[in-house]
């Protein structure tokens, strides 16, 4: 156990360098986009002495490094800045919009392996027959199809017509609820959009695991277990199953990364007003510190989920060790 | 009183280049407490007939014809439930690569507790299994005794060790454990030493022969290494492209080897008291064993091959103390039954 800890440490000293590289890309991005904030935020008919006024209380007429620097420093104590249209600190706003897109992540990744783990598993079982090739023809058209029109015809097909039909209205056409608010609305609120988003997901998975089983049923302990006259389901479910799901962690975790950082299509399509969505506000208003507050978390998403997936790798795959001296 | 009777055993494999013929019309004769090698080259049919004994042939292979029994029971009309009641307990089998033979992710001790578990308890569902509520104390000091008695040391503390942290060795030996750890009457070993170094060979056929001394379990041997066989073997039969070309008792077939192909095989081996001797070199190749020709399987290399051996494949004919599939074994039966 000391051992993952150190690692974990020194994983985290590692995430450093990288944040520090996103950060940079962040700035530069948004102070290269064309189009000046100050002028932005005072209107078409504002004097160029305005403009020239603002850009100084803002900080925006200093030198790049300057600026960056400024930026880094006060990052570094939590401080992302103002947000340019409603000069709410960046923190506040993404810390609120936070739990939305979290429980919209969860949720989604519970679908999508509520759907992958049994068609994967009964995919490869029964390769070459109906179930397999029905559960390939399904992830196909789950990867191939749009998940905004997917969650548009979730909202028209179950949504609304359950409403007008039988007048229940337990899944919100807009908005969601928080578990933390509400455990059953907020459950409710979810379950479309995190359908929508986890399809494609799913489809991903279950190839994942159908490929990882199918590799794992040939392999040599398989059939010494056979031969030991150990029983086909614990074949299937303790010996092959779990070196099977060792390679799909590592897809599921990335995703992880990808969802945190907000499903920017689904969270519109659904009103969510989450990460994705302020994003999108931020990103039409030109409200550069919101926009490089936004990318900074998406970064530490992505290197948090890398992290959670090596650590969990190695506690379910006992080959794998952390540093020490015969890594 | 045999353990085991193989007669006539045809396996084949049907691939997409055509009907692959493994094992083609093989008797097999294993004593109570008898060591048998199965001697041949690659791909001569060994390691498939010993799997066809067990039900363990992966498809697009299949036994075809042939009978199999086992302690007097037809083995091809058991069901699943009942060939693997005995497979592991009955019959148990070693197979040659021990780091490819474990599980990588379970621990060898609990792999060895999961074969004596099914065994003496049965089966138990997955989930059981998975959160560990089917190990036992019993069982777990008994896979210990086990691990001891094949020769590892500190077995207490290699029962948790995962299969990467043993040697290639000390792996074979916890397989060996495993195999004679519900006492079975037969043991299939399939090239058990072929992936280790020539001493840890010696020391895992020393440590094979006190098992079966001491358990009177019966053992088929399959190697290419004819010198294990003269090392450890009651009788031996040698296998060639899917068919037993010869068998007999060890001493007889070693040193006065009736079918030509068991005489090359035996001048193919080098040996230090004759450093001057130039190795015999067996010409030709295993004949393909797609679209077999009638023919005898060995004709087209043998030196002392005649007219009749590309008619038809020779049946066993009985020889001293002994059987060989050759038209040579049968003339010399004729001739003396003329004396």
């Amino acid at each position: 156990m000391n051992d993952i800890l150190q690692y974990i440490i020194k994983r985290l000293l590692w995430a450093v360098p990288v944040l520090l590289g996103a950060s940079f890309v962040a700035f530069i991005m948004v102070h290269l986009a064309p189009g000046d904030p100050a002028r932005l935020m005072l209107g078409e008919r504002a004097s160029a002495a305005q403009v020239a006024q603002l850009r100084m209380e803002l900080g925006l007429n200093k030198p790049l490094y300057v600026q960056y620097a400024g930026f880094l420093g006060d990052a570094i104590q939590g401080d992302l800045g103002r947000s340019i249209r409603s000069q709410q600190p960046v923190t506040d706003l993404i810390v609120g919009r936070l739990p939305y897109t979290i429980q919209l992540a969860v949720a989604s990744l519970v679908v999508s392996l509520a759907i992958a783990l049994p068609t994967g598993i009964l995919g490869a079982l029964r390769k070459g027959r109906l179930t397999d090739h029905v559960s390939r023809v399904v992830a196909l058209l789950g990867i191939s199809m749009p998940n905004f029109w997917l969650g548009l015809i979730l909202i028209v097909v179950v949504a609304v017509e359950l409403s007008s039909r039988f007048g229940i209205d337990v899944f919100p056409l807009f908005g969601m609820t928080l578990v933390t608010e509400d455990p059953v609305e907020g459950i409710f609120s979810v379950m479309l959009p995190a359908f929508a988003l986890g399809t494609a997901l799913a489809a991903l998975v279950m190839r994942m695991i159908r490929g990882g089983v199918l590799d794992e049923i040939n392999q040599s302990y398989v059939r010494t277990a056979r031969a030991y006259g150990i029983s086909e389901d614990e074949i299937t479910y303790v010996y092959v199953l779990k070196n099977a799901i060792l390679p799909t962690i590592t897809v599921v975790g990335l995703q992880l990364g990808y969802l945190i950082g907000g499903s920017v299509i689904i969270e519109t399509v659904f009103g969510i007003p989450g990460i994705g969505q302020l994003a999108i506000n931020s990103i039409f208003a030109q409200d550069f510190p919101v926009i490089q507050g936004i990318v900074l978390l998406v970064a530490a998403a992505f290197v948090a989920s890398n992290l959670f997936v090596d650590v969990l790798y190695g506690m379910l795959d006992p080959r794998i060790r952390y540093g020490g001296e015969n890594a | 009183m045999s353990v085991l009777n193989v007669e006539n055993l045809h396996t084949y494999f049907e691939t997409d280049r055509g009907q692959v013929r493994a094992v083609d019309g093989v008797d097999l004769e294993i004593g109570d407490g008898e060591i048998v090698g199965l001697v041949g080259e690659s791909g001569s049919g060994k390691s498939v007939t010993a799997l066809s004994v067990l039900g363990l042939v992966d498809a697009p292979g299949r036994v075809v014809e042939g009978s199999i029994e086992y302690d007097g029971r037809d083995l091809q009309s058991l069901s699943d439930a009942e060939l693997g009641a005995l497979r592991g307990s009955d019959i148990s089998m070693v197979f040659q690569d021990p780091m490819t033979a474990f599980n990588p992710t379970q621990t060898v001790g609990r792999q060895l507790h999961d074969v004596l578990r099914t065994h003496e308890s049965g089966p138990v569902h997955p989930l059981v299994r998975l959160f560990g509520f089917d190990h036992s104390k019993e069982y777990k000091k008994r896979v210990i005794d086990a691990l001891e008695r094949v020769g590892i040391p500190s077995p207490e503390e290699r029962y948790d060790d995962y299969p990467h942290e043993f040697s290639g060795g000390m792996l074979q030996r916890a397989m060996i454990a495993m195999s004679v750890l519900c006492e079975p009457s037969l043991v299939l070993a399939d090239e058990p030493t072929t992936a280790l170094d020539v001493t840890i060979e010696r020391q895992i056929l020393s440590l094979f022969r006190n098992l079966v001394d001491d358990l009177g379990t019966s053992v088929l041997w399959i190697t290419h290494d004819i010198s294990v066989v003269a090392a450890l073997c009651d009788r031996v039969v040698v296998m060639y492209a899917g068919k037993v070309m010869e068998e007999g008792p060890v001493e007889s077939v070693l040193s006065d080897p009736q079918h030509p192909y068991t005489k090359g095989l035996l001048q193919s081996v080098p040996r230090y008291d004759e450093p001057d001797r130039e190795l015999y070199v067996m010409e030709g190749s295993v004949p393909n064993p797609i679209d077999v020709p009638s023919q005898c399987r060995f004709a087209d290399r043998c030196p002392e091959a005649h007219e009749r051996c590309f008619e038809a494949h020779p049946r066993l004919y009985p020889t001293e103390d002994g059987r060989a599939a050759c038209y040579l074994a049968e003339e010399s039966l004729a001739m003396e039954e003329k004396l």
